[in-house]
């Protein structure tokens, strides 16, 4: 059985490298632990993760990602790439990444300012436009995963930890659903995996975006006939955002509600289209 | 919306006239009616005309892998033209180097955009269809190529069978828009027999949404062949420019035009109504008048003035007249649609649909009786199909 990381103390990791001072805790999990830390000087954030065979071929990945992808709307890889060290008898994975100051949406108080969200919604396109032009579909887009930066006016995707990779080998165990629930787009639930495209992403992206806008869930809200998140995701026509807040921008509102199209070919299927589009509305 | 020209047999100077007229927006050449000299020259002096209209070349490829087609003047055009292909025969390597001789073909020429080849899709799931995506990524990969080309449309000529399947369409639908393309170039091979305007309804549905999805929603520029009356729904949902003949072979797609036939009677003088939305004969249009009832059907072009005043057998109807009139007919149309966005547009048309409908039924009313295939039969599927399309694309 692989090492626990509930309880995992990182001093082996201190150990190792000279120069590393270890910060606040930010999460961690039994596969995954992430601190604050700096590094000569600098400062940054440490991934730690069970070695086990499937966790490290996730973790090369997840590297090789920030490693190919220089937009700044998704953390840059730190001064380490991975390694690994021995605890006992396992193994544990460490990188260093990028640190991101600010605050994840899902800890913003919403609604959020129509201008915000659009602001977000540019900053994420092109997060995801990066991931795909290197074959990556990031699947886990959710507000946790988005931190808005201290200026307020950036934001950053995080974690590409499921990430897809499009000409890779599969990291999931097949009919394994990847992604967060309630994030997750028809074609998640529904598509072979290899099948996916940015489309995906976009739909979680409408997700955000209608949450922000209104702090309801598109697919899990008091008007909704049925308690099943995945049904209400696949099948059910969810009222625009003006249903909650009539203020909202009807041209803002209509791009949220193509994003949440259940047919991918209904969505945006060019990063420009999607811009152009955000960038027309008024507010 | 653009009105072209699906040019055939017979042209005689009918496109040229109908430029004249601001009728036409350009022509899509058949090379299979028009030997090279001829279809260069035309080309040629059509790009002189002023403004200069669009100019494509359909390279109907697909007539190649019909057992004992009826080529015509293909086998003619060497450049690019292969007899007897199969489906064994498109090998990447053949692709390429059947991309690249029919593209290159039309770069020869002042056309205003590239059509790539393609065979005919059953379904848009099978092997065919395979094919067909092979040959539009190639088509894709050479125009990348290519220095400051005209943009390029990529050709798709599926059975109308293949409708059938709204999974299937969507599938089809998710791989094409992702496409670098410029365009679509979308024909329907309907094998109805006579010709008519009649579209199974669920069929329609998806096609509509086709024209949705790449026209509006993905914002292809979409031209939709052989698409006679049915360009003002195809134009309501999203198709850029439509395109239809003089020939009933020329307003309709069907294979067997492509395969020996055992010969027919000439077909019957025609009128095209736009308030019937409908080609009816000039017979019916002759009971019509009897019955006092000759304006509410008469769309009002500058052709059709003669029968106001008396039977309109009893006036001079030739071919190229009736055919202007046709073209005149579905300019008319698509004015009478052209609006802001999608829904209203549709709204316009349901309109239109409801009051042919009710148009039909005043001429019963009135004693006047219609053959199957020009009466209100094919207003149910139209507005069926209107309606399901609404509920597919959510407007």
């Amino acid at each position: 059985m692989a090492i626990d990381l509930t309880n995992f103390d990182p001093q082996p990791i201190v150990a190792a490298l000279n120069g590393l001072q270890i910060g606040q805790l930010l999460g961690r999990g039994g596969q995954k632990a992430v601190w604050h830390c700096t590094y000569q000087g600098h400062e940054y954030v440490l991934k730690v993760m069970v070695g086990d065979p499937d966790a490290t071929e996730r973790a090369k990945r997840e590297v090789e990602i920030y490693r190919r992808c220089t937009s700044e709307y998704l953390p840059q890889l730190g001064p380490l790439s991975l390694n690994s060290i021995s605890v006992g008898t396992d193994v544990v994975l460490y990188y260093l990444e990028e640190r991101i100051g600010g605050v994840p949406l899902s800890q913003v108080t919403k609604p959020i300012a129509a201008a915000s969200v659009i602001a977000m919604a540019l900053c994420i396109t092109n997060a995801i436009e990066e991931l795909w032009k290197n074959g990556f579909v990031h699947r886990d887009i959710k507000p946790a995963n988005i931190m808005q930066q201290t200026n307020g006016r950036d934001y950053v995707l995080l974690d590409a930890g499921l990430a897809l990779d499009s000409a890779g080998p599969s990291l999931t165990q097949t009919g394994g659903i990847v992604g967060t629930t309630g994030y997750r787009s028809p074609d998640q639930l529904q598509m072979n995996k290899r099948d996916l495209d940015f489309r995906s992403d976009f739909f979680a992206l409408g997700i955000c975006m209608y949450e922000c806008l209104t702090g309801q869930h598109p697919f899990w809200n008091q008007d909704l006939p049925r308690g099943d998140i995945h049904f209400n995701t696949v099948q059910h026509a969810t009222p625009p955002p003006q249903r909650w807040n009539a203020t909202i921008p009807a041209d803002l509102s209509a791009v949220i509600m193509r994003l949440l199209e259940k047919d991918r070919h209904l969505r945006y299927s060019r990063f420009d289209h999607l811009r152009d589009d955000l960038g027309r509305i008024v507010i | 919306m653009k009105l072209y020209a699906q040019h055939g047999y017979g042209k005689s100077d009918k496109i040229d006239r109908a430029f004249e007229g601001g009728l036409l927006d350009g022509v899509i050449f058949g090379p299979n009616n028009e030997k090279p000299e001829s279809l260069r020259d035309c080309v040629e002096r059509f790009s002189n005309l002023s403004p200069k209209p669009d100019l494509l070349i359909d390279p109907q490829l697909y007539v190649s892998l019909l057992s004992n087609p009826k080529e015509g003047s293909l086998p003619l055009y060497e450049d690019f033209y292969a007899s007897n292909l199969s489906i064994r025969d498109f090998t990447p390597r053949r692709i390429e180097e059947i991309v690249r001789n029919v593209l290159n073909f039309q770069l020869s020429l002042p056309v205003t955009r590239l059509v790539s080849p393609t065979i005919l899709l059953e379904s848009f799931t099978n092997r065919s269809a395979q094919i067909a995506h092979f040959v539009a990524q190639a088509a894709m990969d050479y125009h990348a190529g290519l220095s400051s080309p005209p943009p390029l449309l990529l050709s798709y000529v599926f059975n109308e069978t293949a409708l059938s399947s709204h999974d299937q369409v969507t599938e089809f639908l998710d791989t094409v828009s992702l496409y670098e393309a410029d365009g679509f170039y979308l024909v329907v091979a309907r094998p109805v027999g006579r010709y008519q305007q009649a579209f199974p309804w669920e069929r329609m549905a998806d096609w509509l949404l086709i024209l949705y999805s790449l026209g509006t929603r993905n914002r292809y520029e979409v031209v939709c062949g052989y698409t006679d009356f049915l360009s003002v729904p195809a134009y309501a949902a999203g198709a850029s420019a439509a395109a239809t003949g003089w020939f009933n072979s020329l307003r309709q797609f069907d294979m067997k035009r492509f395969q020996p036939s055992t010969g027919g009677s000439p077909p019957k003088d025609r009128y095209s109504s736009a308030s019937l939305l409908n080609s009816i004969f000039l017979q019916e249009l002759d009971n019509i008048f009897d019955a006092g009832m000759i304006t509410d059907v008469l769309t009002g072009t500058l052709y059709d003035r003669r029968f106001r005043n008396g039977s309109p057998t009893s006036h001079s109807w030739p071919p190229d007249v009736s055919t202007l009139q046709h073209w005149a007919t579905l300019r008319a149309l698509f004015e009478s649609v052209s609006a802001g966005d999608t829904r209203e547009r549709l709204e316009i048309l349901e309109q239109a649909i409801a009051k042919a409908e009710a148009l039909y039924g005043r001429l019963k009313r009135k004693g006047v009786q219609f053959d199957p295939t020009t009466g209100p039969a094919h207003l149910k599927d139209w507005s069926e199909g209107v309606r399901a399309f609404r509920s597919l694309a959510r407007l």
